[in-house]
């Protein structure tokens, strides 16, 4: 009925990111879609893709259009307006509009944050705009695809965590040689134990990568572009570009403009409602119970949540838990869960390791259930190790002994 | 197929098939070899009288063990390999020294039903005629010593009376002391086959063990060890009463039955204590009572369950008491059958071989006879009297009066009772000299002169089975190196020692027609008259004996073919021929359990298995029925106080076997077969393959007062947990490893194609360099593959070089948390691994393929898993088991595990 739709509630939902493009399947999923008038913001020129492919952009093993997700015909057939380009300048939470930097107004019943982060740039010494390159988005690896592959001084990368290590091996990939920074005594410390963080950087280390671990960036030597870094011990590097990836910030500086309460990130109760009535956030940009967000896999829950509530009011709510992170790096296998060097002193370790083919699986055990989990090499049996911890499944003593070989073995050794 | 064994050298290039005799147990079972190329395909020789063409699981992979892998290949001396003409004139030298110096009696040969008739022949000859002295024992002195003396006390002579026909024709079968299922295949087999076509007959087993041989019977007697004299005593007195012997019989044709009877009628005169007494019920005890009244066709089938007793004579003579009494003797389907365990003890028993006896069924007792086969050998140093017999022979060596001993194809280290004071003895013998086709065992570890002799397949001459039936072993096979044949070493020795001229045989033929010449010499009925005859062949001609087919003795003008069913003319072979009854006082066992002891530990062999392992330990197949020797126990004394107070024994567990003489470490396993006080130890194990599994170290030294025989199926032993830090298995390939680590520990070796498996047991903190120490993890051609769970204190390792597995290690203090080996042992001949088969490796098993389990069909390897899972899916009889698992349609010898487990469905 014509005059039905003229009645619909408008959502209006800032950005147009993953976590964005989560919660409109979701939507769809539900139906939901149809109840509102639903509208998207985006400050990039971009429809949906997947993020965590970029690097295989960088790494030139795939196209943008290989990535998309949701193009514009997706959102015309599910009759979701998007406004590409649209920079919000201010939420004005009495008259529930939005106010962009262009002067356009939209008017929400349901407002939606899903403005991501940023990449956290460590404020040393010739550091500016021009010379510190990151991998965030679409324009960043535009950026870094543009760094000259003649030049044989290294590619400098700040930071050997996930998005250090995946913007790393795109730069060797178009043929840079790269030197990775990092200020822990292994790389990927949040996600690895010693031995698999040796085992991966050796793995590394062949397909071309430098790594200087324990050590931090001190200053950047730049004339007209960047020409060596300096390192806290002093040591001198050539480089030719510098990319910073030491981590990322919520962009909270729209919420804290318009009022919400913020802490590190925007903060969120379990049902994703932020400090103002009819204002909803998701994604990187939340904090909710003292944690911020990088990963997908929580934030696809928050979406989940989000959409179920505004089908039907309030009834589902958001739980922090563990998640599990696979490096996206070609050929090279990483997942993680869960601490990697438990605190807990009544933790139990189980170790497989074939070094000289790269595979090491680790699982720890605290009070007889799986607690976290290392698995290099091979990695096939992650996601049955992340949902037995999910499921706090009880190990037993039978089978303890092949829950590190994995599900085939587990499971055939069933009293 | 296998592939070939490397080494083997065909005797001659020709297509032909080889019929020749298995090595193994007394049944003799005639094998065709396929000898047109190395690979050796072996199959039943469908002509033998012994097994019409079928094979046990032994016979059928004796191929399988002929590999050059650890033989002797040239004689050592001192430690130095030398020629033969050295080693020879070392041997006559030693000999020659030790008669100048201390005499005839100062020397010994301890022999073995392994040898061939006429390498025995000339072995005794040599002793008995040139050196002058009986000092010639057997191993046959273990096996069946006691079933010769009952014989001979019985029938005047060693006269086994029955044939295998008669297994068929009997009503009533009744074995006792015999796990027939194991030890003699091949004739339970054929009593198993007669059972089924004919159903009424009865079979009785009398064994304190429920045994495989159980499987076939209509009742078992699980009977107090060593109450078979009593329970035999006990049917005499009970058909005395009923009236229902013989008295014809008894009248015509024997003496001494009114104090035989009075003798069982005052020990068993009565049916309740006597059931009482050997701890069966009255029920049970009347059956075999009215069965035994009322069947005529009664056979009684005994093996060493009746013969290794400090009493053993009594109990065979008991047996043949009741035979004698119903006139059940030299009748279709009716008698007192002893059955050998090896394949020519019958032989030795025949050239005389034992110290007991003098040659030919002579003996010493009758200088008419010494000085016959002294005209007849023109010896020239004829001994005169009984030598000493196994045990004693033993303790001369001990106290120093032996100072000489020459030790044919037996491993008495491991086999004799109180085996560590016999390595003690030989240790101290100034002239050990042993004759083996195997470099390393037990005994040759403490030998002075070390003589490769030939081995199956490469010798050749003749053999007697436990029907009499003399048939030839064939040779198929070059002897490799300076391998020759025993007749060979002794004759060269003789010759080099001065008897020249009596020992001048250039073949086995020779030898066997002096040894026909002498069973016929004089015997004729005037000069004397003895049941070994083979007068019949004196004029065999070389290509006759060549071309022998089985043919049972005697032989003689009145009989030139097989098959006399003996005494069917009631002729005994004493002055009167008339038979004698024995009055039997039954004995028990010598040592009776006690606080400290509180346990009878009885003793016995493996399906698969074959003494001392030498042989058998060659083929892999053979160590998958039962690859570590385990000490049975009743589950019910895995509670006993005695056995750990307060606490309890679980299978897998490792325990401290222990005799008043010495211990042992085994692994537990339990099988209510058992009575519960009883254990059961299997005799194979050596120090080549255990750490501390001899179980002759805990036997006493007790023998018959008649026989010699020892009392080896019996100890009282005391059993407590060994707690372990760790059980292990590691496999390797390199065949040189040793668990030197493990010395005063557990370990186990086992053979395998690729590999030898090594089972460990600790009580000290595993220490990994002890299996690692020769791979250099740091060199780019070496890679380990490891798994851990240190709260557990589970470990598994693997050491590859090249990408070739070389090693893998699995450990923790639970059995529980090994994984088998099997299947990683299968990757040790892979030159690459796939990424899911290293994985796989620490789990023990390719998660795509199936554990199968124990092994119980080892012909065509056929797991207990894979059993369960067919019976499961419908196989609910053993010819659809067969259909659909092969199992049991080979060699049969799991039949009776298949319906165990069939039996377990319901």
């Amino acid at each position: 009925m014509r005059v039905a739709t003229q009645i619909k509630p408008d959502l209006l939902i800032i950005g147009l990111g993953m976590a964005t493009m989560k919660l409109l399947d979701e939507m769809v999923e539900l139906n939901a879609h149809k109840r509102f008038n639903v509208q998207v913001l985006s400050a990039e020129s971009e429809a949906g893709y997947n993020r965590i492919l970029l690097s295989h952009v960088l790494a030139g093993q795939q196209s943008l259009a290989q990535i998309t997700t949701h193009d514009q015909a997706w959102f015309d057939q599910h009759g979701i307006s998007v406004h590409f380009s649209q920079k919000v300048a201010q939420i004005d939470t009495q008259k529930t509009k939005v106010i962009t930097k262009s002067d356009a107004v939209f008017q929400y019943d349901k407002l939606v944050l899903a403005t991501g982060s940023q990449a956290v740039r460590l404020p040393v010494k010739g550091a500016n705009e021009q010379n510190l390159l990151t991998f965030r988005d679409v324009q960043d690896v535009q950026r870094l695809l543009t760094i000259p592959p003649q030049n044989p001084a290294p590619v400098v990368v700040v930071g050997g965590g996930l998005l250090g290590l995946e913007a790393a091996y795109g730069l060797v990939k178009q043929g840079h040689q790269v030197t990775v920074l990092h200020r822990s005594d292994r790389i990927l410390s949040q996600q690895l134990d010693n031995e698999a963080g040796r085992m991966l950087q050796n793995q590394l280390e062949r397909l071309g990568i430098t790594f200087r671990l324990n050590s931090q960036l001190a200053a950047i030597q730049t004339e007209q572009n960047v020409n060596g870094v300096m390192l806290d011990d002093g040591t001198h590097l050539d480089a030719k570009a510098l990319v910073m990836a030491v981590g990322i910030q919520p962009n909270i500086e729209l919420a804290q403009r318009s009022g919400l309460l913020c802490k590190q990130g925007v903060l969120v109760d379990q049902q994703m409602q932020t400090s103002q009535a009819d204002i909803l956030a998701l994604g990187e940009c939340v904090e909710f119970d003292g944690h911020t967000y990088g990963l997908v896999a929580p934030i696809y829950r928050q979406a989940k949540v989000i959409a179920q509530n505004l089908l039907k009011d309030g009834s589902r709510v958001f739980a922090n838990q563990i998640s599990s992170t696979q490096l996206k790096v070609s050929g090279i296998h990483v997942v993680s869960f869960g601490s990697p060097v438990p605190s807990d002193s009544t933790a139990q370790t189980l170790v497989y390791q074939d070094k000289k083919q790269g595979v090491y699986r680790k699982v720890v055990l605290v009070s007889g259930r799986v607690h976290s989990a290392v698995l290099l090499g091979q990695i096939q049996d992650a996601q049955w190790l992340f949902n037995l911890y999910l499921q706090q499944t009880i190990i037993s003593a039978h089978q303890r002994q092949s829950l590190v070989l994995g599900q085939a073995y587990y499971e055939r050794n069933v009293a | 197929m296998k592939p070939p064994l490397p080494g083997l050298v065909l005797k001659r290039l020709n297509n032909q098939t080889t019929r020749t005799t298995c090595p193994y147990c007394g049944v003799g079972c005639g094998i065709e070899v396929d000898a047109s190329n190395t690979n050796l395909r072996m199959k039943g020789d469908a002509q033998h009288p012994a097994n019409w063409g079928k094979l046990c699981v032994k016979g059928s992979a004796v191929g399988e063990t002929l590999g050059m892998e650890g033989r002797l290949l040239q004689p050592i001396v001192n430690g130095e390999a030398v020629d033969t003409d050295t080693a020879v004139a070392a041997v006559a030298d030693g000999l020659n020294r030790v008669l100048a110096q201390y005499g005839s009696d100062a020397i010994g040969f301890y022999v073995s039903g392994q040898l061939l008739t006429e390498d025995y022949y000339v072995a005794n000859k040599l002793i008995k005629g040139f050196i002058g002295t009986a000092n010639i024992d057997t191993n046959s002195r273990l096996c069946m010593a006691s079933a010769v003396a009952g014989y001979k006390r019985a029938f005047g002579s060693d006269t086994v009376p029955c044939s295998y026909e008669d297994l068929n024709q009997a009503d009533l079968l009744i074995l006792v002391g015999s796990n027939a299922a194991w030890t003699h295949p091949i004739l339970y087999q054929q009593m198993a086959q007669a059972k089924r076509d004919f159903p009424h007959k009865k079979v009785v087993v009398i064994d304190p063990r429920r045994t495989a041989t159980c499987d076939f019977a209509d009742l078992h007697l699980a009977i107090t060890p060593g109450s078979d004299a009593l329970l035999f005593n006990g049917l005499l007195a009970y058909l005395a009463n009923q009236h229902a012997l013989d008295q014809d019989f008894i009248v015509q044709h024997t003496q001494g039955f009114a104090e035989a009877l009075a003798s069982a009628q005052q020990s068993a005169g009565d049916l309740n204590k006597l059931a009482q007494a050997c701890g069966i019920c009255l029920d049970d005890l009347t059956r075999l009572c009215s069965w035994v009244k009322n069947t005529p066709k009664m056979l009684t089938f005994y093996s060493q369950g009746v013969n290794q007793s400090s009493s053993g004579v009594d109990k065979s003579n008991a047996i043949i008491n009741l035979h004698l009494a119903t006139g059940r003797i030299g009748k279709i389907g009716a008698g007192p059958f002893s059955i050998t365990g090896q394949p020519n003890a019958m032989g030795g028993r025949e050239v005389g071989g034992l110290a007991n006896q003098l040659a030919a069924h002579m003996d010493f007792n009758q200088p008419e006879s010494i000085e016959r086969v002294a005209r007849f050998w023109q010896a020239q140093n004829m001994a005169q009297q009984n030598g000493l017999k196994a045990v004693d022979l033993f303790e001369a060596v001990d106290n120093g009066q032996i100072k000489a001993i020459w030790i044919m194809h037996t491993n008495p280290v491991v086999s004799m009772p109180d085996a560590d004071f016999v390595r003690q003895a030989l240790e101290k013998c100034p002239l050990v000299i042993v004759s083996d086709n195997m470099a390393d065992t037990d005994t040759t570890r403490v030998a002075d002169i070390v003589l490769p002799a030939a081995g199956w397949g490469e010798k050749d001459g003749t053999v007697t089975n436990s029907d009499r039936t003399i048939s030839r072993q064939r040779a198929f096979l070059q002897a490799p190196g300076l391998v020759q044949a025993d007749w060979w070493w002794i004759t060269q020795v003789a010759q080099k020692m001065g008897f020249k001229t009596a020992f001048n045989y250039q073949s086995p033929y020779d030898i066997f027609k002096e040894h026909v010449a002498l069973s016929a010499f004089e015997n004729d009925g005037v000069f004397s008259r003895r049941d070994f005859n083979l007068s019949g062949w004196l004029n065999l001609s070389a290509q006759q004996y060549d071309d022998l087919t089985p043919t049972a003795w005697p032989i003689t003008a009145q009989n030139p073919q097989r098959n006399a069913r003996m005494f069917s003319d009631a002729a005994f072979f004493t002055p009167n021929q008339k038979a004698n009854f024995i009055a039997i006082q039954p004995k028990l066992p010598l040592e009776m359990p006690s606080e400290n002891y509180p346990f009878v530990l009885n003793t016995g062999r493996y399906r698969d298995q074959w003494h001392t392992m030498t042989r058998t330990a060659k083929a892999d197949r053979l160590l998958q029925h039962r690859r570590e020797p385990l000490l049975s126990l009743h589950p019910l004394d895995c509670y006993s106080d005695a056995l750990q107070p307060g606490g309890q024994i679980k299978a897998g567990d490792i325990v401290k076997v222990s005799s008043r003489l010495g211990e042992t470490l085994m692994r537990v396993e339990f099988d209510d077969g058992l009575q519960p006080g009883q254990v059961f130890a299997p005799i194979h194990w050596t120090s080549v393959y255990a750490s501390n599994a001899r179980i002759d170290r805990l036997i006493p030294a007790v023998v018959d007062p008649i026989s010699g025989q020892p009392e080896s199926k019996h100890a009282v032993v005391n059993i407590e947990l060994w707690a372990v830090n760790h059980h292990a298995w590691f496999l390797s390939s390199d065949p040189n490893w040793f668990p030197s680590a493990y010395q005063n520990a557990y370990w186990i070796k086992v053979p395998q194609q690729h590999t030898t498996l090594w089972f460990l047991a600790g009580q000290h903190t595993l220490n990994l360099t002890d299996f690692s120490a020769e791979f250099d993890v740091q060199s780019s051609s070496v890679e380990c593959i490891s798994y851990n769970d240190n709260a557990m204190q589970v470990g598994r390792y693997a050491w590859l070089k090249d990408g070739q597995l070389q090693a893998i290690l699995c450990f923790a203090p639970r059995l529980d948390d090994l994984p088998a080996s099997d299947w990683v042992a299968s990757l040790f001949n892979q030159t690459e691994l796939t990424p899911a088969q290293r994985l796989a490796m620490m789990a023990g098993r390719d998660a795509g393929i199936e554990d199968v389990g124990n092994m119980i069909c080892s012909c065509f390897q056929v797991g207990e898993n894979t059993l369960r899972k067919a019976i499961k899916q419908g196989a609910y009889s053993l010819v659809e088991l067969g259909k659909v698992t092969c199992a049991g349609t080979n060699c049969g010898s799991c039949i009776p595990e298949l319906k165990q487990l069939l039996a377990e469905r319901i």
